[in-house]
């Protein structure tokens, strides 16, 4: 009898080690996986110099601010935005996900989502706001408020050197009500808040 | 009034027939069964033992010389619970055809410290050196359809971190996640514990029993146990009858959630050797309200079930026990934010301005949990020896989490891919022996366990790397009572192996790491005067550093800073001791603790100088650092019957915790507090039975004692709450029918908590009505 009542002891037991041993073994990690969901990698602002009659002059110059392995790791890599005082520029602006591969380019999707996002560009000299550098928006969402994926940036004569901050925020449950800064609202997402360093040739 | 006299002897559970008669008259009448409890030994009376009979759902304590009684017990056949701490317990089926008095005496030498813990109905006076509390089923009951955190925090000590109304986390003297351990039937839960917003995955229905330990519990319960343990046990089946079974259901009106829960059980042989439980249960709820706004997002569903089987023949017993636990919450809309201007923002503006609509769906940020269990313990009695235990477990945590930053993707599938799904599988096994008393009145536990662990990453995310551990861990504990003095001493030894693997580059990079050291335990009770006993504890435990605070490189959104890991943390360690004072009489229940709590390499997120740059903004950078800590404080409950039919209670809690090398106060803190409460019994009126009504104040004071310049928000003012409930029990066709009617928040105050993630964007919930009905058949 006590040999029978053994048996199930270890019958059981084998039963459970048994079950013990599923799951996932965690050293083979796949490598190639999407990892963090990272949505903006890489923003590029590309500007073309405008003559006088505001036509296009062909010169151009571009800044990248990029952190391609997202927050945290390696530090981003922000380049320089090299302007001319007394010019206004044609511009747009790119926001890519360099970490899916096709490269996912998200300027498009904003774009196509018009209606949810908007852009800010504001130049800062030692932490102020200043209007050395004026930005307008160029473009407008579907009731017709700013969009700013292309807009016209203008230089002053006696600009000083500072940073251009460059916001996309991302309406998701507010409503987009105007084309300023929505500091009263909440339900709004920062998407983008960075700022390129500006220097005069 | 004819009495029986009746010894009961407690080696095992007995059957005591009483002139058994035809079952036909069972029923019909109604008789007052009383006794007296003494101690075997001694002969002294017991004040202040637990006796229940559960299919009643009656219980009662005894008075200061020992006596009991239970009034209006229909005749029939019951069984007789009696709990006292130090003491066997004793199950016994007894036939009640007349009025009854019986005569127990409890064996004290059988005296094993886990179960004393575990089987006490309530922390009495021969009791444990530690500090603890037990809620037991009745107790339970009150809180069916909340989270086990809503369950818990009316007890000295212990609050809860909240994420909203569906993610509430048990706090225990401050200390919380992994430094807690959570006891599920017997096994430790194995969960993903990572961060604040990661409740306990547990089954709020299926215990019958909760019970917390305070302080450091290092031996009996492993690595981790820093801050206490929290014990969620059922009851043993009832293998009496073919099928019994209970159905409980719960409406709250504030987030339009239906909940309820079955459990079925029964024997399946003549011999009551054999017995089988069941149960599922299932929580759906909408949106909560303040009394200002709609919590959008807040709603949650979850559904679980658990089957439990045990079979006990003289001395073998095997118990398997299998529960799934699955969950889908929301995470407030308003709380989701891109970087720290927008959390500025939402706290300076206050209240969200958006007026969301109040709604069941559940949308991104959420939560999808499940987690499965499964276990199989078996013991075996060797006469005059001891008892010999085993126990083998599995768990598989899974945990997925959807973020609310949408994916800017034309592929439908990438939309709908969690941000992060771990997988957590764990396998344990436990062996151990006590042994029968030696000189005398030494009793003791010697045991062995091991556990394995792996991680591994799903689809997504890699905010947790994968790991695999291993622990082993050999402990002895003992002791020695003379019903006077009881004193326990205690050490275990513990070895953790931790690999990693990392992805950098594209390659898995391995990191192996090694902790092991020791914890210890010593403490004496001291029955000083009848109804007075003083306690000395002095626990310590130690746990690794968790593989989250090692390995975190990136933005925790919920809080908008930027946590850094340090994979170079060495383990924490607790030096814990603890004073209670106890006082039992049939009147009055108290008992005060005061604690100190050393911490010595605590781990924590120091704010650095720097911000972190993202294309998002810039975000509070914070590392984990060490600092030796301590917390201090007292908590206590202190109940006094004030009239016959009415009893009341006040609980404190009262805790400073400081970080030692920087002289400032430790972070998330919670606030001090103090409960009042009183019952009213009610006179019974036709079919309605045991009536009451009873008041419940909560007034939780403003935290002052906050390091200054980290948080961004200063802690908000401290509230009052007032909560009202009443009850009635009435018998349908045979079957015990309970029923209540509460009112939460009675005076719909608006207020915030500091240990709630959501302070900084939205009031919590107002005003709820909440009916609960519960059925035994």
């Amino acid at each position: 009898m006590l040999h029978v009542k053994l048996k199930s002891f270890v019958v059981i037991i084998a039963f459970a080690a048994a079950i013990a041993a599923c799951g996932d073994d965690p050293a083979s990690v796949d490598v190639d996986g999407p990892g963090e969901s990272e949505l903006i990698t890489s923003v590029t602002l590309s500007l073309e110099e405008l003559d006088d009659q505001g036509n296009a002059t062909g010169i151009t110059v571009s800044a990248v601010w990029d952190d391609s392995d997202g927050p945290g790791g390696s530090a981003p890599t922000i380049e320089t935005l090299q302007l001319k005082q007394g010019t206004t520029y044609q511009g747009s602006i790119e926001l890519l996900d360099t970490t899916k591969d096709p490269v996912e380019n998200i300027t498009e999707e904003i774009e196509e989502e018009a209606d949810e996002h908007q852009f800010f560009y504001i130049f800062n000299v030692d932490g102020n706001e200043s209007d050395a550098i004026q930005v307008a928006r160029n473009d407008t969402d579907s009731q017709g408020l700013a969009l700013g994926l292309n807009y016209t940036l203008s230089v002053s004569n006696d600009a000083p050197e500072g940073g251009l901050r460059v916001i996309l925020l991302h309406f998701e449950d507010a409503e987009k009500e105007s084309n300023d800064f929505p500091a009263e609202q909440t339900g709004i997402d920062t998407d983008v808040d960075i700022e390129f360093p500006v220097q005069f040739e | 009034m004819k009495k029986k006299f009746v010894s009961f002897f407690v080696y095992i559970p007995i059957i005591i027939s009483l002139n058994v008669q035809p079952e036909a008259v069972f029923g019909q009448t109604l008789a007052d069964v009383e006794g007296v409890i003494r101690d075997k030994i001694s002969g002294q009376p017991l004040p202040g033992a637990n006796i229940r009979m559960p299919e009643l759902n009656k219980g009662v304590s005894s008075d200061q010389d020992g006596f009991f009684t239970i009034n209006d017990v229909g005749y029939g056949k019951y069984t007789l619970q009696v709990r006292y701490v130090g003491f066997e317990s004793i199950d016994s089926l007894i036939v009640v055809q007349s009025d009854t008095f019986l005569e127990i005496e409890m064996n004290p030498l059988e005296q094993k410290l886990d179960e004393v813990l575990v089987k006490a109905g309530r922390d009495s006076l021969g009791e444990s050196t530690k500090s603890l509390t037990i809620l037991d089923k009745a107790a339970l009951d009150k809180h069916r359809g909340q989270t086990i955190g809503d369950m818990v925090k009316s007890l000295p000590g212990v609050t809860v971190l909240s994420t909203g109304p569906s993610i509430s986390k048990p706090v225990v003297r401050g200390l919380h996640s992994q430094r807690l351990v959570l006891m599920n039937h017997g096994l430790a839960q194995e969960g993903q514990q990572w961060g604040g917003e990661h409740a306990p995955e547990i089954d709020p229905f299926s215990p019958d029993r909760i019970e917390i330990i305070r302080g450091a519990s290092g031996v009996e319960y492993g690595v981790g146990a820093i801050g206490g343990v929290i014990r969620v046990d059922s009851d043993n089946i009832n293998k009496k009858e073919d099928l019994s079974g209970e159905l409980m259901l719960n409406g709250f009106s504030n987030n339009a959630q239906g909940s309820g829960s079955i459990k079925l059980e029964g024997g399946l042989d003549k011999s009551g050797k054999l017995g089988w439980r069941s149960q599922v249960s299932y929580r759906n709820a909408a949106d909560s309200r303040t009394p200002k706004d709609v919590m959008r997002n807040t709603g949650f569903r979850e559904l679980s079930y658990s089957f439990n089987m045990n079979y006990e023949d003289g001395s073998f017993e095997h118990d398997l026990y299998f529960s799934h636990f699955g969950t889908e919450l929301g995470i407030f809309r308003g709380a989701h934010i891109g970087n720290v201007s927008d959390l500025e923002r939402a706290i300076r503006l206050g209240r969200p301005t958006v007026d969301f609509e109040f709604g069941r769906e559940i949308d991104n940020p959420r939560q999808e949990i499940s987690h499965d269990l499964f276990r199989y313990q078996g013991k075996y009695q060797i006469s005059n020896v001891g008892r010999i235990e085993v126990q083998a477990g599995w768990q598989q945590n899974r945990r997925k989490e959807f973020d609310a930053h949408r994916r800017f993707s034309n592929d439908p599938e990438a939309l709908q891919r969690p941000a992060f799904d771990l997988e957590l599988t764990t396998w344990s096994a436990d062996l151990k022996f006590r042994h029968d008393p030696v000189f005398n009145s030494l009793t003791g536990t010697v045991g062995i366990s091991g556990m394995k662990q792996g991680n591994a990453r799903q689809s997504t995310g890699s905010l947790i790397p994968n790991f695999k551990s291993y622990s082993a861990g050999v402990f002895v504990i003992e002791n020695w009572s003379n019903g006077i003095v009881t004193a326990e001493t205690g050490a275990r030894f513990d070895i953790h192996w931790r690999d990693v693997f990392l992805v950098e580059n594209r390659e898995v990079q391995r990191r192996s790491f090694t902790y092991n050291d020791a914890s210890l335990v010593g403490g004496i009770t001291y029955q000083f005067a009848p109804d007075w006993s003083v306690s000395g504890n002095f626990g310590t435990a130690w746990r690794p550093p968790g593989v989250n605070e090692q390995f975190s490189d990136g933005i925790h959104h919920g809080t908008a800073q930027f946590e850094l890991g340090n994979e170079d943390l060495d383990p924490e360690r607790s030096i814990n001791i603890d004073l209670t004072l106890r006082h039992v009489t049939g009147k009055a229940y108290f008992q005060l603790s005061a604690y100190n709590n050393f911490i010595t390499n605590y781990i924590f997120l120091q704010p650095g100088d720097e911000p972190a740059l993202t294309i998002r903004g810039s975000f509070p950078f914070f590392s984990y650092e060490q600092t030796d800590a301590v917390i201090r404080g007292v908590d206590g409950t202190f109940e006094y019957q004030l009239l016959k039919n009415l009893r009341t209670s006040a609980t404190v809690s009262f805790l400073r915790g400081w970080n030692r090398d920087e002289s400032i106060p430790l972070i998330f803190m919670p606030s001090d507090r103090l409960q009042l409460f009183a019952h009213l019994d009610l006179p019974n009126t036709g079919l309605f039975r045991s009536n009451y009504l009873e008041a419940r104040g909560t007034m939780a004071r403003e935290q002052t004692h906050f390091p200054k310049g980290v948080d961004f928000a200063p802690p908000p003012p401290g509230y009052q709450l007032l909560d009202l409930e009443s009850g009635t029990e009435m018998e349908i066709s045979g079957k015990k029918v309970n029923l209540s009617l509460s009112l939460n928040n009675v005076l719909n105050a608006t207020y915030r908590d500091y240990l709630s993630r959501f302070r900084y964007f939205i009031d919590e919930p107002g005003r709820s009505l909440v009916m609960r009905a519960q059925l035994q058949f």
